[in-house]
């Protein structure tokens, strides 16, 4: 059970991601070579980036939250409702966080920027009094079906990608609204928990445009089932074929049409569908590129492939994607219903041939999207995983055929995806060096072969090594891997989503230096960080100044010993592991009897300044000129955020381990 | 002098219960509330950077009339009332007057700092009944009645009143976050009278010195030093403003446009955005405060994160034009809204 069921809320409205953006670029964690312009704002003459620099927003908070966004459509057994008159749910505002801050976009990685979470967000609905109808907390999820969806740029640094997040509601709470569709939602779901999923586009990057850092977003909330996956719908998927040229893969379908996933309501005699990433729209504004007329159908044969053309009596028509009527995609997000009580003919059908999006050509159809071949899919859910040494874990996956449990053989492999790389097409003089992702391979282990039980489900267990990576980014803690997946037996020509892979930080191993000072220990953990995020060293305090950090005890305190889906959690806790967590905290309790304050120790002699690049309101421009990348290739990440996280099982920071130190192998 | 509308204090007076005098406790929590945007948005408009000393002398202040709104509310706690603090009348109207008819005339504004504000504003809202005379400094005769009479009048109240008003334990009262000698439980009249004669002194000072504690001069000539780019200290006629400079940039001050107002920013603008997500934040921040003072406490932490987010959404707003191509920066519109 999914948003896909029924009943389901839709809404539309904006979003901002103030992402910070000097940690885009990999070789900006390189204490030693980081000079103030990686703080600076990007150079651009003639809308070209002739200065990378800190990028496009190097002030950015992480910030992530819903604007202005409204119910604008229900759906209750067959009645559609789009004024509040027909329900009051309709209307409703939807939030984030009304008592707290905002939810943080964070990467995984700056060599991963491809799955970027959204942490901490909360998602009411309330009336313009302030009467909440429900609360609740969006579980961390990753974006997905990331494309390149928007085709033209409004503005010289629009994102042109576009992708969705999907996940639970959980601790949901409902408030006294009498609503029959909220009323029906609660019932139908799992106590305390919804399902979402919303589409994210139309992205501006363009610094002193109007919608700088902002874009638009239509959702859906339906209800969800305690067991299953969370993060995608165990359903019907269409997966595109892609463009091969090699400057859009893997960011173009072939044939105009993205992915949509589907549920077929064989009881309820209903196919329900989304298609609200799956068509292409002309700017930011959301509109949609006309693709002529569109139609979802069931096709007779599973041997036809993407772009073909087939006669009509090989398409059965489910119904019309009326996607250019006014009104269309922000009362539904795209999601539709296609009823089917009079057509079992079709229904049987259903089970054992593929559905497609397609477009008449001639005196047939042209199919534009199709489900996989043989209705054959699998999945991980939650597919981005931090490790700290030793540490393991769990990686649902979930196989399917024609959206029915399978149980059969997954086969895992390394894979270096699409991570690694710089993060920026900035040349850097003197040159950092990028480091390789994927490395040493043995770091992190996994079962070669696994297989799906009745209900399709596999847990796929992923280890860190106990010594860790051993510190082969250098400058960067951890390394990031991969990991394919895929069913053992496909059939020939079989069209899966490249992006489908678990990524993984494994951190390195850490030992501190003892007695845990300053200096020794906690500095050098820090001056990343306030290199990293200006806007807290500029306009809070200075993570790398002793004298400020003392005196900012408390609220420090509290930062690192929250739990890393806090919002209130520093962004920076979740780029360390739990052992540096661990040694930051036992520090900021420790007292020097001297001064009453954690001890500074020795200041280093040589190699580790005390003065450092970027504090302070003043920046120098550093660097040669050189000149920049380009930043039209547009496939620059979509949502990139600041904050690489760590493991997220929380450990009470504040209860950590205060043994002896042990330095090991591998401690780095 | 800041004169307080006589009727409250004669209203105290006559309070014959403690219901009554939780009216009072509710006007003082917004009283010391009142002062803090204002305080806040001088703050916030001095560059990153510059004018450090300044800020933190203002940051100072403000970090104490958090601490006395928190008493004031622990007071009305104990005394099983509730703190109302989500409420779009909680929030004064900026620029206007402060609660109570507070400083008659005095209008108080939102703006970026500048050493008329201070002397025009904050330190007429600080001042004491009978500031100690300096050097410098503004000497004039008590003639009306004053916060830190509306004060003795609660404390008055609550002795009269007795121990018996004190129902409700330490348990639902905020105590974390200050120093445990500033900030303690409520349970009686006398916890309750020490901690508003704090109020008092932290803000006025007495009337024989200015300092509230040793090297921290009250409110008024914490803000004197500010205005008079010295330090205070004693000299062998009293005191006068005459220790260490402290220096103003007058280049370290975002151009913030005076008394900003939703209506000053274009709609669909990016200013209009970062205006309504600060309005948004500030809203979250009284919510958050709310729920401290309404059973939660532990909530307080939340209410801090809170606050430093709405320092970065202030200095966002004041880094950007508030039009396309203008000189002057846009600022904060304090205002509770119950739903964003």
């Amino acid at each position: 059970m999914s948003y896909l069921d029924l009943p389901r809320l839709h809404f539309a409205g904006r979003f901002q991601a103030d992402t910070s953006t000097v940690n885009n670029d990999v070789r900006h964690f390189d204490d030693a070579r980081f000079v103030p312009s990686f703080q600076a704002e990007m150079e651009v003459v003639d809308e070209k980036i002739v200065e990378y620099n800190g990028y496009w927003n190097p002030q950015g908070t992480g910030a992530w939250r819903m604007v202005g966004c409204r119910i604008t459509g229900a759906v209750l057994g067959t009645e559609t409702f789009t004024r509040r008159e027909q329900d009051p749910a309709v209307g409703l505002l939807l939030s984030g966080s009304e008592d707290r801050v905002a939810g943080k976009l964070v990467d995984l990685d700056p060599q991963q920027q491809m799955v970027s979470e959204i942490w901490g967000l909360a998602v009411r609905l309330q009336d313009e009094r302030g009467t909440i109808a429900l609360d609740s907390r969006f579980a961390v999820a990753p974006f997905c079906d990331l494309w390149l969806r928007q085709q033209q740029a409004t503005e010289y640094l629009d994102q042109q990608l576009a992708a969705a997040y999907q996940s639970v509601l959980e601790g949901v709470e409902w408030g006294p609204l009498d609503s029959p569709v909220l009323a029906a939602l609660r019932a139908r779901s799992a106590e305390g928990l919804l399902s979402i999923r919303f589409n994210v586009f139309g992205y501006d990057r363009t610094p002193g445009a109007a919608d700088y850092a902002t874009g638009r977003v239509v959702g859906t909330i339906g209800p969800a089932a305690a067991a299953g996956p969370r993060r995608f719908v165990m359903g019907r998927h269409l997966v595109p074929a892609l463009d091969p040229d090699p400057s859009l893969y893997p960011f173009v379908p072939a044939n105009g049409v993205a992915g949509v996933q589907a549920v077929v309501d064989a009881a309820g005699r209903r196919v329900s569908a989304d298609f609200g990433n799956a068509l292409p729209i002309e700017t930011s504004a959301g509109d949609f590129q006309d693709l002529g007329d569109l139609a979802f159908g069931v096709l007779a044969d599973d041997q036809v492939a993407q772009g073909q053309t087939v006669a009509a009596s090989a398409v059965e028509l489910l119904g019309p994607i009326p996607y250019r009527d006014a009104g269309w995609y922000e009362t539904t997000a795209g999601v539709m219903d296609f009823e089917l009580s009079a057509r079992s003919e079709l229904l049987d059908h259903l089970a054992g041939r593929p559905l497609a999006v397609v477009g008449p050509d001639g005196d047939g159809y042209k199919v534009l999207t199709r489900e996989t071949g043989d209705g054959l899919y699998l999945r991980a859910d939650l597919f981005v995983q931090r490790l700290d040494p030793g540490a393991s874990a769990d990686v649902d996956l979930w196989a399917s055929r024609y959206g029915e449990p399978l149980a059969a053989t997954v086969t895992t492999a390394p894979t270096a995806g699409f991570m690694g790389g710089p993060g920026t097409g900035a040349k850097i003089e003197p040159p950092i060096p990028v480091p390789d992702v994927n490395v040493p391979a043995d770091a992190i282990a996994f079962p070669p072969r696994l297989a799906t039980d009745g209900a399709g489900h596999a847990v796929l267990t992923v280890t860190a090594k106990p010594t860790g990576p051993g510190c082969p980014r250098g400058y960067l803690d951890g390394q990031v891997y991969g990991i394919a997946y895929q069913l053992e037996t496909l059939p020939p020509g079989y069209v899966s989503n490249p992006f489908d892979y678990v990524s993984v930080l494994a951190w390195d191993r850490y030992e501190p230096p003892e007695p845990l000072t300053w200096y020794g220990a906690i500095r050098p953990i820090l001056l990343q960080y306030a290199n990293l995020y200006p806007i807290m060293s500029r306009r809070l305090f200075d993570l790398a100044d002793y004298q400020q950090v003392v005196a900012n005890l408390a609220i420090l305190r509290l930062s690192f010993s929250l739990p890393l889906d806090d919002p209130n959690s520093m962004p920076v806790t979740r780029d360390l592991s739990a052992r540096k967590r661990q040694a930051i905290l036992r520090w900021l309790d420790s007292t020097d009897p001297e001064t009453g304050l954690p001890p500074r120790g020795e200041v280093p002699e040589a190699g580790e300044p005390e003065a450092r690049a970027g504090t302070g309101a003043e920046l120098r421009t550093a660097t040669p000129p050189a000149s920049g990348g380009d930043p039209g290739a547009s496939v620059e990440l979509a949502f990139n955020a600041p904050d690489p996280g760590s493991k997220v099982g929380f450990v009470r920071l504040a209860q950590a381990h205060r043994g002896a130190a042990d330095p090991e192998e591998g401690s780095c | 002098m800041l004169k307080i509308d006589p009727q409250y204090v004669r209203a105290l007076q006559a309070a014959a219960s403690k219901e009554e005098l939780q009216v009072f406790l509710q006007n003082a929590i917004e009283l010391e509330h009142a002062t803090i945007p204002p305080y806040l948005t001088a703050m916030y408009s001095l560059r990153p950077g510059a004018n450090e000393e300044i800020s933190s002398l203002i940051r100072s202040v403000v970090i104490e009339e958090m601490l006395h709104m928190t008493i004031s509310a622990n007071i009305l706690i104990a005394t099983g009332g509730s703190p109302r603090i989500n409420d779009p009348r909680f929030v004064p109207t900026y620029p206007g007057p402060l609660p109570m008819g507070i400083g008659g005339d005095l209008v108080v504004p939102i703006q970026a700092f500048s050493k008329e504000l201070v002397k025009n504003v904050f330190m007429e809202i600080e001042e004491p009944e009978n500031p100690v005379p300096v050097s410098h400094g503004l000497l004039m005769t008590p003639e009306y009645v004053t916060i830190g009479q509306f004060y003795q009048a609660i404390q008055d109240k609550i002795r009269e009143l007795g121990d018996g008003i004190f129902v409700v334990g330490p348990e639902r009262q905020m105590l974390t976050w200050f120093d445990p000698q500033e900030l303690f439980p409520i349970v009686d009249v006398e916890s309750a009278n020490r901690a508003l004669e704090l109020v008092v002194i932290e803000g006025e000072g007495t009337s024989s010195d200015p300092f509230e504690s040793p090297g921290e001069p009250a409110h008024y000539y914490r803000f004197g030093e500010i205005y008079y780019g010295r330090k205070l200290i004693a000299t062998p006629d009293g005191y006068s403003y005459a220790g260490e400079p402290i220096a103003f940039d007058e280049e370290g001050v975002f151009p913030m446009i005076d008394n900003p107002q939703e209506s000053d920013y274009a709609p669909g603008s990016q200013v209009a955005l970062l205006s309504e997500i600060f309005t948004a934040g500030y809203s979250n921040l009284l919510n958050a405060l709310h729920q401290t003072f309404n059973g939660a406490p532990e909530r307080i932490d939340t209410a801090i994160g809170l606050m430093y987010q709405l320092r970065l959404q202030a200095q966002k707003l004041m880094s950007t034009p508030v039009e396309p191509g203008s000189e002057r920066t846009a600022g904060p519109v304090y205002r509770y809204v119950p739903a964003t």
